[in-house]
Order: structure tokens, then sequence, then C-alpha cells
């Protein structure tokens, strides 16, 4: 196959792009280095393309992400409304705790021996799972979660109080809070369990340090 | 069995944010390479987020997000922008009148070296394309869009965006050609009979 200039001319983007044959391109480069003309025209044609590679895209402005998703949040206002149940939900795991607490809500309710201590890193999410011995099957039993200022359940970055109602189980309940410290500090987070007038509570002291170095002390606590 | 006792979804926000920032790069160049502005690029992205946010749900199901938030941005850009911003120096398929526009543009040979002179006058040639043509030179060429990413961005087969491509690059080879110094230097000459 033999290319005049004229088909190198038509078939100068293909071979740039590696869009010819086998014999289309050899025939193309035949030409190409005995014709000084398309030489040039495609000497020239691969620098442009190099050079388009290079054209800069400037960053955007410094704070652009959050103010876009800030903007979002504003526009997009949520308003107050009932919570939506969901049938799960997932979460990173950093770390996980496991809390005993015996909800023996038909009973006189016993005293925890000591308040369960943990020490979590900042921004770090540390799941914390209570879990929730019910002596029988209870039905829309209350349940309240109250965190320090500085502490939050992942994805819930509004609110220090969550409260809903759900059945218990006879049996382990578990509930899993993914805590997140948005600040350093120490507090206590509150859970809460009611039904009809018996209302048992939990107390977990939680200390949120600077240095990023996770070390707890757990006591499983586990009353009957 | 164990009963999970949380009900609670997570706050839509915070969903949003993880389900559309991994993409928000991506998208801020997108909209660089069709405005060729910054200020531009980001009001378009700003925008994007405001207009999908309700449809959060819709978004969750879907597999490919990536090409389906880029072709909301380029009709945003095509709606909103580029009707607003037509280039005095549009045109489409007649490059005469260009030319001779360019001539008053042409360098000094003394003031830019052969090696510098097409990164040098690029941006100038591109700016001279049709809207269409830069953006189809700036996705392919600058981006790296496939033919057939482009294609499905622009809702045009691949074939008409190949040989619009193919068109747009030897467009832009000429401006190129006409703004250089030797070929500014031959319309002189010819213009005064030398």
């Amino acid at each position: 196959m033999n290319m005049n200039c004229t088909d190198i001319n038509t078939l100068l983007d293909s071979y740039l792009d590696d869009q010819l044959d086998v014999s289309q391109r050899h025939a193309f480069e035949a030409h190409v280095t005995q014709c000084d003309h398309c030489h040039q025209q495609l000497a020239r044609a691969q620098q442009i393309l190099a050079e388009l590679k290079l054209q800069p895209v400037p960053a955007p402005s410094r704070h652009f992400r959050q103010q876009a998703f800030a903007a979002v949040r504003r526009h997009h206002a949520k308003k107050p409304q009932a919570y939506i149940f969901a049938t799960g939900f997932a979460s990173a795991i950093a770390a996980s705790f496991m809390l005993w607490f015996s909800a023996s809500l038909l009973f006189t309710s016993p005293e925890l021996p000591q308040t369960p201590a943990i020490s979590i890193a900042m921004h770090e999410i540390h799941t914390v799972r209570l879990m929730i011995d019910a002596d029988a099957d209870i039905s829309q039993a209350r349940l309240s979660i109250g965190l320090p200022e500085n502490m939050r359940i992942d994805g819930y970055p509004q609110n220090t109080q969550l409260t809903w109602q759900t059945d218990l189980r006879q049996g382990q309940n578990v509930l899993s809070l993914p805590l997140k410290a948005i600040d350093s500090g120490e507090g206590e987070m509150i859970a809460r369990v009611s039904y009809g007038e018996t209302t048992r509570e939990f107390r977990i002291a939680i200390k949120a340090g600077d240095d990023g170095v996770l070390n707890y002390q757990l006591q499983q606590v586990k009353s009957a | 069995m164990i009963k999970q006792l949380w009900p609670f979804r997570k706050d839509p926000h915070v969903q949003f944010e993880a389900l559309l920032s991994p993409h928000l790069d991506k998208l801020y160049r997108l909209a660089y390479r069709l405005s060729g502005q910054r200020d531009t690029a980001e009001d378009l992205v700003q925008e994007l987020l405001l207009k999908v946010y309700p449809r959060l749900d819709e978004m969750q199901q879907i597999e490919q997000l990536a090409p389906w938030l880029s072709k909301i941005l380029y009709r945003q850009f095509i709606d909103q922008y580029r009707r607003q911003k037509r280039s005095p120096l549009d045109y489409t398929d007649d490059d005469k009148t260009l030319y001779d526009s360019s001539a008053s543009n042409a360098l000094d040979p003394a003031e830019v070296s052969n090696n510098d002179l097409i990164a040098t006058l690029l941006d100038q040639a591109l700016n001279r394309l049709n809207e269409d043509q830069r953006s189809l030179v700036m996705l392919h060429d600058a981006e790296g869009y496939t033919l057939q990413e482009i294609s499905e961005l622009l809702e045009i087969p691949v074939g008409t965006i190949k040989s619009r491509l193919s068109r747009a690059r030897s467009q832009l080879r000429e401006i190129l050609q006409s703004m250089e110094p030797d070929a500014s230097a031959q319309r002189v000459n010819k213009q005064e009979g030398l």
C-alpha cells in the first residue's frame, strides 16, 4: 500500500490516536519518512497533542469543597422530623467495646458495681456495643442515648440526644453506637431503657484525648 | 438470634457527602475544561450538588455515578452558561475570516523561539475554536476522555464525535500555523505583492 500527501492529511488523526491497522500504519510511516512536508505536519500535530496534555487545570479555591457541601446543607436544610427507621447500618469500625448490662425491666433494677470508662482517640470511630439482656419480650421499650458535647454518633453530626421506641426480645439485644470525638474532653454517655414505670440507666465515662493514642480501660459489666 | 436495636438512618447530608465527595475533583476538572474559568467551574459544580441532592436515594442505586453526574453537569453548562457567553469570535465551518483576525496577534519571530511557539500560542488558539470544538479537544486531548465517554456525555454518536474531533484538531493546527511568525510574514508579503 502506498500513500500520498492527501492520504496522510486524511489519516493524520487516526494515526495520532493509534487507530490505523498495521498495513495502514506502515504505509503512513513510509510516506512520512520520505516526505518533508508530511513529516513536519506530523511533528507539529504531535507537539500540539503533547502541549494539550500539559494544559493546566487550576486548583479550585481553598475551601471550595467544604463551602459547596455547606451550601447544600443550608439550601436543603432538614425540617425537624421523626427519625426514619431502616433495616440496618454500617460504619467504619476502628475499635470495638462490648458492654453488657441487663434490662430486667420487669423487676427492680440492680445497681451497677461501677461506671465503666473508655478513652478514645479524636476523630476516629469507635463502636461501643451495649448488650441488653431482657428477661422477657418487651413491647415498645423506650431507648435514649445522651452524649457529652464533644461526642457524636457517626452520621449524626447535629445530635447529642437520640430517643426511639423499639421492641426488646427475650435474651440478647444489641445496640451498636459508632462514637466519634469531635473535641477533646471528658463526659458521660447515658443510655436509658424505659418500659412503663421502670427505667434502667447506664452510664459510660468517655475521655477523648488529643494525642491520637487509643487506650481504653474497659470493664465488662454484666449485672443480673 | 441477637436483635439489633439501632433504628436510625444516617443523616442524608452525611450520606450525600460520602457519595459525592469522591467525584468532586473530576467534576470540577470537567467543568473547568468546558468553561475555561475557575469561578464558572466552581459555580457549575455547586449548582450540580444543589440540583442532585434531592435525588440521593436514586444516586445510591446507580452503579456508575461519575458518568451520570458528568452528563447533568454538561447539560447545566449548555443551559446556563454557554448560551450566555457566545464568543464574538464564534464561527462555524468558515475559517477564512478567522485567519485574517489572527494576523494582528502574530508574534515577532525574535520574541519567541520555535520550540516554545506552540506552547505559547496554544491557549490563544484554543480560544479561537468555537466552543463545541474547544470542549471536544479539551475533553479528548487534554483530559483524556475516550470517544465513547464523550459520546455518552454529549449524547452524540461516536462516529460523529470522531469526525468533529478531527475537524476541530485540523482547525486548531491551521489556527496555530496562521499565528506563527512565518505564516504572518508570508501573508504580509502576499498583500504587499512581494
